[in-house]
């Protein structure tokens, strides 16, 4: 994971869940203390733990009200969300 | 029996034994109303609605009247001076109930079937009139159905003919949809064209509260037609029963000015996203998912969908209505949203969602605003921002425009009494007060001076210039901003 982990740096995240991907981790928002640094890699951890079905790839990211490439540098107190496709209508 | 023909209709030959009084009435389309010259008329209906009420009158005027024989025809589409718009034959024992039976429903038919008719002159097309209205006296105005929005700073009648004119193209006629199209059509918008394929289906009923259970089966583009046409006289609906694919979303997107979409394909709205951005049109977007959904508009030169969304997500990757569930007041609530932010686009209401996604979630309440950002490399959205701007009409004029005008021009003083300050700023030929029937004295008066209308805003004076325009008045004029205006 190269940069985005680096020892002894833990970052406090609150992380919100869009549509299914809410439904997938069965909660609107946490608090997360996490040592992965962007948004990928948080995503990729979190869907490990609980069996999200989209890659991130497939998912868009966005910080602190602002979407953001998946290799964002976070910094403490950012809150991130996950926003999954959505086509219903 | 009762039948509706685009066809020229043939009088039929009543071949009825016992009956021995026939009266047959036909209606003709002539060549003047109301003093001017007609050159052709069309007529439309809905269909299935004008069958039912049509078939109804008809067999009860037979119960009614007794009848051995009776049939109602009503022509629909384009018709020259003198063709048959509606014929009439009612057979009985004896004349007189025939006569009756005859007059009553050529009465009823014109009072209660659901069509609409449109006179062509030489100097252009009248609006849509419900025959409905027509019969039952005086022909429905814009000012009396869209008063209580006109008479908003926001809207006033610059912003009603901006949305008059209007032409928004609404694709997907399903939950998202069956809660944009009325309060597009609602607030006045021209023209809607409705693009869906599909048939009602039973579960589309919990959230596309447009429709009724009698519609399943039929075609939900024509059913939204009908449903949203019921509202005023005021709307030109454009019908497409087909899928929007790459071989066609041009040719339809094209001639529209705002696009709505309210698909639940991925495909779909990457063409849209596509189209739009190629004819330099806003696109209203949203989605929805069980509880929650998000809106967002996105204006010719981005940030758009592919700035979002640089890998197209394939249909299928996440769950649909059809698997995951919705709630039918979430597209109910996005899809109003959707018709709000096409008024507001078109009436150049700049606070519109153009840089940034809402999420919503109806469990609490919460919105989220995302603001999106361009790729600079996006293949899609290349365009140059379009800047949208706002309406100007030729009858609301500057102190500058007045003092130009070279003919000789009454002012007409709303303000409830005519003061002096009004003269010395404008220089007219006389000033002089409302008079007491404001609108009939004003369209006598027009027809021999050019009338100024001035109050203290110019909010009233555009609302009755508006009015008097309506009324074929021609040489009525605005003040723009009223007597109380500061040049900023
Ligand atoms: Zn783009």
């Amino acid at each position: 994971m190269g940069d985005s982990l680096r020892a002894g740096v833990e970052l406090k995240i609150t992380v919100r869940y869009f549509a299914a991907l809410r439904d997938q981790r069965g909660l609107s928002h946490e608090i997360l203390e996490t040592q992965s640094l962007d948004p990928e890699h948080i995503y990729a951890e979190l869907g490990a733990l609980h069996g999200f079905t989209l890659s991130a790839s497939q998912v868009r990211f966005a910080v602190n009200g602002q979407y953001v490439e998946p290799g964002y540098a976070l910094a403490e107190g950012n809150e991130l969300v996950f926003i999954p496709p959505v086509a219903g209508g | 029996m009762f039948q509706i023909t685009d066809q020229p209709i043939v009088p039929p030959t009543p071949n009825c034994p016992t009956a021995g009084g026939f009266v047959t009435f036909e209606g003709r389309v002539r060549a003047m109303n109301e003093g001017r010259p007609v050159q052709f008329l069309e007529y439309e209906a809905f269909d299935e609605m004008a069958m039912a009420e049509g078939t109804a009158l008809v067999e009860g005027a037979k119960l009614r009247f007794g009848l051995e024989w009776a049939q109602a025809i009503h022509r629909v589409g384009k018709l020259e001076i003198g063709e048959i718009a509606v014929w009439i034959g009612c057979g009985a024992a004896h004349r007189k109930e025939a006569f009756l039976a005859c007059e009553f429903l050529i009465d009823e038919l014109k009072h209660r079937l659901p069509i609409w008719k449109k006179e062509h002159y030489a100097d252009g097309p009248s609006e849509w009139v419900n025959l409905r209205r027509e019969s039952t006296g005086g022909q429905l105005t814009r000012s009396d159905v869209f008063a209580r929005q006109i008479v908003m700073p926001e809207i006033g009648p610059a912003g009603q003919i901006a949305l008059q004119n209007a032409r928004v193209l609404v694709v997907g006629a399903g939950g998202l949809a069956c809660s944009a199209l009325p309060y597009l059509a609602a607030a006045g918008v021209g023209t809607i064209g409705i693009v869906e394929p599909d048939l009602l289906e039973p579960s589309n009923l919990h959230r596309q509260a447009l429709y009724g259970f009698e519609g399943i089966g039929r075609s939900k583009a024509r059913l939204a037609a009908e449903a949203i046409r019921r509202l005023h006289p005021f709307i030109q609906i454009e019908v497409f029963e087909e899928r929007l694919c790459p071989d066609n979303a041009e040719r339809i997107i094209a001639p529209f000015d705002i696009v709505v979409d309210g698909t639940d394909r991925f495909d779909a709205k990457f063409l849209m996203n596509d189209a739009c951005q190629k004819f330099g049109k806003p696109l209203v977007q949203a989605s929805i998912y069980r509880m929650e959904g998000y809106i967002q508009t996105i204006l010719p030169g981005g940030p758009c969908l592919r700035c979002q969304w640089p890998t197209e997500p394939v249909d299928g990757c996440v769950s649909t209505c059809e698997e995951a569930g919705v709630l039918g007041v979430v597209p109910g609530l996005l899809g109003v949203m959707q018709a709000a932010e096409v008024i507001k686009i078109r009436l150049g209401i700049q606070d519109i969602s153009s840089h940034s996604q809402v999420l919503v979630d109806l469990r609490d309440f919460a919105t989220q605003k995302i603001v999106r950002t361009k790729r600079a490399d996006c293949p899609s959205c290349q365009v140059p921002l379009r800047k949208l701007e706002p309406m100007k009409l030729a009858w609301e004029v500057s102190t500058e425009e007045v003092k130009q005008w070279t003919e000789q021009f009454i002012c007409v003083d709303l303000r409830g009494e005519t003061r002096s300050d009004s003269k010395i700023a404008l220089g007219q030929l006389e000033s002089i007060a409302a008079p007491l029937n404001l609108i009939d004295d004003l369209l006598e008066l027009q027809k021999t001076k050019r009338l100024l209308l001035v109050c203290a805003k110019g909010r009233r004076s555009g609302m009755v210039v508006y009015r008097l325009l309506e009324k074929s008045a021609t040489n009525v004029y605005s003040l723009r901003g009223g007597l109380e205006y500061k040049e900023r």
